[in-house]
């Protein structure tokens, strides 16, 4: 099985320690992982600013750079979602039916392939998990609290599986961080409240990492950690389950 | 003025926004408790969904057969294009009654068409008798939720309001006090009315019966005691048969309130002995939101309010920032079919984050219909050129992948090296309360590039 | 007219391929706990309250101890009663305190068996106004959410469930059932006027959402059941 691995344009500029805990971890479950160069983008900052005609190109672009692969793994649910669910403007060629069907989040491709062992993290802190919303409720990543169904987390069940850790309940399990995209800066006042909303839920819980599935929302998260000087600190969960050896 | 602004205005008093966030969470933790106690919860959204469905793909149908059968109950059925229709017809049925003094209960349809402000034009008293209404008509403002008109105010607020419009005493916001003297004052009102306007919540086509729901029964004080009733309702109030409405009314105070059902749910097939029955079937653009593929599941609402309780946008920013008569997530997928220059900032106050579809009875696909909508505010209106310019060039960039790191690397490169008053200025909103994240020297690729290639 | 048919024809035009109904699944026996004690748990949450009473003959005594102290004006509909309560419908005098004599309590006893024979002249507006209580039939009590059906049909005049202070409700036990589905069920055939579902007393919560009773109508509403 050949995995190509998708790092979304701001993970691989401003996260790209995610980045190699992602392609580190694929590694060490025994795929072979290709990252092709001319990846850029899943064009969604474009189209969820309603410019999707903008966007045809890179998306088609991005369809063709995975035509050979066997999955297309991501640690982002968003861009994930995005390549699943929005991809109808494009002619669904071949390659982009193939993009869509076969794009994995990270956790839900690790969770699809439960024969392939992760080798054991260690990561002892109080560890928050923010669900974000396109990987929760858009790809079905975990259960939400809106829907009367029993509860059930695909990155709950990876990070549990890690030693020392705790995951901690907060009193708002799936409330939105308030990133949004380029909401987070057209709705900057409401983007933030909800961030420190956020933000505080996490602290009077006692978390001391904050994790999730997507950096876009952790950034936010981290922006208002950062400025306000609180004990707190983002972790791609790829980042958490890579731990071996190490300390993160 | 657009959402982001009034959001703004709304979350700078800091006290009031978070109670208004922690009170409407409260009721969607309310509702979620209900709807545990239902087993079969999912099975009732998507049963009153397939039901919805089915009903606007036979509309032309139900509403001819809801016509027949009121006709046959003796009640007076009216059709009204668009919303001065509607206010005309009203006004003409008042006229005829030579009717001076109305009483209303709940309804977004009146509120949609503007119905107050035109027969106060016509000099005929019109008197809100929900309390939440009523408190908002006194202060000459609109309702900023659907279901909690007033749930903006705050109780000192409303004790100050009734000093000045209803001669009350100070009471420090007792609610108890407040609410006993507003049913004096709507005691009176109710017995002077000469008709009663009312919403409709269901309307069966089967039996030509309408449904309407209330907590204080002020629609039937309203209805039973003046001679003259009018419902008005839009045309996709309609469901096919009696048995539907079990669906329904399961759905909707759960999901509204948290509560079972209301306190009152009448059931309008014949008018009283000796009073008359009229109900207004309202147009107003919804066949025009019937034939838009992509929105006419917007037409399935029942006016529950749930989206408005979740939505983490609307609870922070107050029902008044969308600055459209229906608020909150379902009022941005329905405004901009209305009037799509003035509502355009709508399908962007939402981080698309979906819970307004998950919690939705009638399982609308909301924020789907928010990000299309965007696509149609940007094709259609005339928006920020500079914005427009910037998204093109940066699709054109992301076509090249070389082109596209190179500039990344500049940024990056940037961002460690500018002064930060230069980074943090007014131009760069993220900054206002954020930092902004670190700016490495090596990106994953390049650092790919240097190990694994 | 002209609306009429523009409005058709642009659903015509407008409307969606046919989708099918999807018909209303069973929905029974999906209640985990017993039909009455749910009914009860419900309308409790609702700010009404339940009572028991083992023959229906009990109702008069029920309403005395309970109302007598309070209630001047009481309005009886669709009961038949023989042994406990009359069944005219305003079984107030026409005087009002202070203008003839005082009546402290005016629930009747006479043992008349026709129901609603209150001529329509004495359920004037003012009198209706100044009810204390109104004691009715119920026909259905749905257990999942408290409601009581309550037909238009045995109402003088419709508004009296809504207009008074107090809302007794007389309902056998055997009339419970599990969900709105099947009151529905039961309802089909009916050709009500109007009828309505009633759980609890009038209320609202639209200051801050503190919860207020009798926000226009009933500040209590009881139901009494009747085991027979």
């Amino acid at each position: 099985m050949i995995v190509g691995l998708f790092i979304p344009c701001y993970i691989d500029q401003f996260y790209p320690r995610a980045a190699r805990a992602t392609l580190e971890l694929l590694e060490s479950t025994g795929v072979e992982v290709v990252v092709p160069t001319d990846q850029t983008c899943c064009g969604q900052p474009l189209a969820n600013s309603g410019y999707e005609p903008d966007a045809v190109a890179v998306m088609e672009q991005l369809a063709d750079t995975f035509a050979g692969v066997d999955h297309i793994v991501s640690p982002s649910g968003s861009c994930i979602h995005h390549i699943r669910h929005h991809y109808d403007i494009l002619e669904q060629s071949p390659a982009v039916r193939h993009l869509r069907e076969k794009s994995l989040e990270l956790c839900q491709f690790l969770s699809r392939h439960p024969e392939m062992n992760l080798p054991p993290a260690h990561f002892p802190f109080r560890t928050g998990l923010h669900q974000s919303c396109h990987g929760q409720r858009g790809l079905r990543l975990a259960s939400s609290s809106e829907r009367m169904e029993p509860a059930w987390s695909v990155v709950g069940d990876l990070l549990k599986k890690v030693e020392g850790l705790e995951l901690v309940s907060l009193n708002r399990e799936d409330e939105c961080c308030g990133f949004g995209g380029t909401f987070a800066v057209t709705e900057e006042a409401v983007s933030v409240r909800m961030g420190k909303d956020r933000v505080a839920d996490h602290l009077q819980n006692d978390v001391e990492v904050i994790t999730g599935t997507d950096l876009s929302c952790l950034m936010h998260l981290e922006g208002i950690i950062r400025r306000d000087g609180l004990p707190l600190r983002v972790l791609h969960v790829a980042e958490i389950l890579n731990t071996t050896g190490e300390q993160s | 003025m657009s959402h982001p602004e009034q959001a703004e205005q709304f979350l700078a008093n800091e006290a009031r926004s978070r109670w208004h966030d922690e009170t409407l969470w409260q009721v969607r933790a309310k509702r979620d408790r209900a709807a545990g106690r239902v087993p079969e919860w999912e099975e009732l959204r998507e049963t009153a969904s397939a039901i919805k469905s089915h009903t606007l793909s036979r509309l032309d149908h139900y509403l001819v057969q809801f016509e027949k059968q009121t006709r046959q109950n003796g009640v007076t059925i009216h059709w009204a294009s668009n919303a001065e229709e509607h206010n005309r017809i009203v006004h003409s049925i008042l006229e005829k009654h030579a009717v001076r003094k109305v009483v209303k209960s709940k309804s977004m349809l009146t509120e949609e068409c503007g119905l107050n402000g035109w027969l106060e034009t016509h000099d005929i008293e019109t008197v809100d008798t929900d309390l939440g209404e009523r408190i908002v008509q006194l202060a000459k403002e609109r309702p900023s939720h659907i279901v909690m008109p007033a749930i903006h105010k705050k109780r000192e607020e409303i004790d100050e309001l009734f000093q000045r419009t209803l001669h009350t005493r100070p009471s420090g916001g007792d609610a108890v006090y407040l609410t006993r003297e507003a049913r004096r004052h709507l005691r009176q009102k109710f017995l002077e009315a000469e008709a009663a306007i009312t919403g409709v919540n269901f309307a069966v086509a089967e039996t030509g019966e309408i449904v309407v729901c209330t907590n204080e029964g002020n629609a039937d004080m309203g209805v039973h005691l003046a001679p003259v009733h009018i419902a008005c309702m839009g045309i996709e109030k309609l469901i096919p048969r009696r048995a539907d409405l079990g669906i329904f009314l399961r759905l909707l105070a759960r999901s509204a309130t948290g509560q079972s059902i209301t306190s009152y749910s009448s059931h309008f097939r014949k008018p009283e002995k000796g009073r008359e029955l009229h109900i207004v079937l309202v147009d107003n653009g919804r066949t025009r939101q019937l034939g838009r593929e992509k929105f006419r599941q917007s037409l399935a609402c029942i006016r529950c309010g749930a989206c408005m309780n979740t939505c983490p946008v609307y609870r922070r920013s107050g029902g008044h920032s969308y600055g459209s008569v229906i608020p909150g997530p379902i009022g941005a997928i329905l405004s901009p079919g209305m009037d799509l220059k003035k509502h355009a900032s709508l399908p962007f106050a939402s981080t698309l984050c979906g819970s307004c579809s998950d919690v939705c009875p009638v399982k609308i696909d909301i924020h789907e219909q928010l990000y299309q909508w965007r696509q149609i505010v940007i094709r259609d209106t005339a928006g920020d050129p500079a914005k427009s310019g910037a998204m093109g060039a940066a699709g054109q960039l992301m076509r090249r992948p070389r082109l596209f790191r190179l500039g990344g690397k500049v940024l990056r490169w940037l961002l460690r090296r500018l002064p930060r008053p230069f980074l943090y200025s007014r131009f760069n909103p993220w900054g206002k309360q954020r930092e902004l994240p670190d700016a490495p020297e090596e990106s994953f690729f390049e650092w790919y590039k240097r190990n694994r290639q | 007219m002209a609306s009429r048919d523009d409005i058709l024809k642009a659903v015509r035009q407008n409307k969606p391929e046919p989708v099918p109904h999807p018909g209303i699944p069973d929905f029974t026996h999906r209640m985990a706990e017993p039909l009455i004690e749910r009914f009860v748990e419900e309308i409790e949450k609702a700010g009404g309250s339940v009572a028991n009473l083992q023959h229906r003959n009990d109702l008069r005594s029920e309403l005395m101890d309970r109302y007598q102290p309070s209630v001047t004006w009481s309005a009886v509909q669709g009961l038949s009663l023989p042994d406990a309560l009359s069944d005219s419908a305003l079984s107030a005098p026409d005087t009002r305190p202070g203008e003839g004599h005082t009546v402290k309590n005016t629930l009747p006893d006479s043992d008349h068996s026709v129901e609603n024979t209150t001529p329509d002249s004495v359920l004037t507006v003012e009198r209706m106004e100044k009810l204390d209580l109104v004691v009715l039939k119920g026909d259905i009590g749905v257990a999942e959410n408290g409601a009581v059906w309550v037909s238009g049909e045995i109402l003088q005049r419709r508004v009296l469930p809504f207009i008074s202070l107090n809302l007794a409700i007389l309902l056998p036990a055997s009339a419970i059932v599990e969900n709105l589905h099947i009151a529905y069920e039961k309802l089909q055939e009916s050709t009500h006027s109007f009828g309505t579902f009633i759980c609890g007393p009038s209320k609202t919560a639209d200051i801050e959402q503190s919860l207020v009773m009798g926000a226009h109508g009933p500040a209590t509403a009881t139901v009494y059941l009747i085991e027979e």
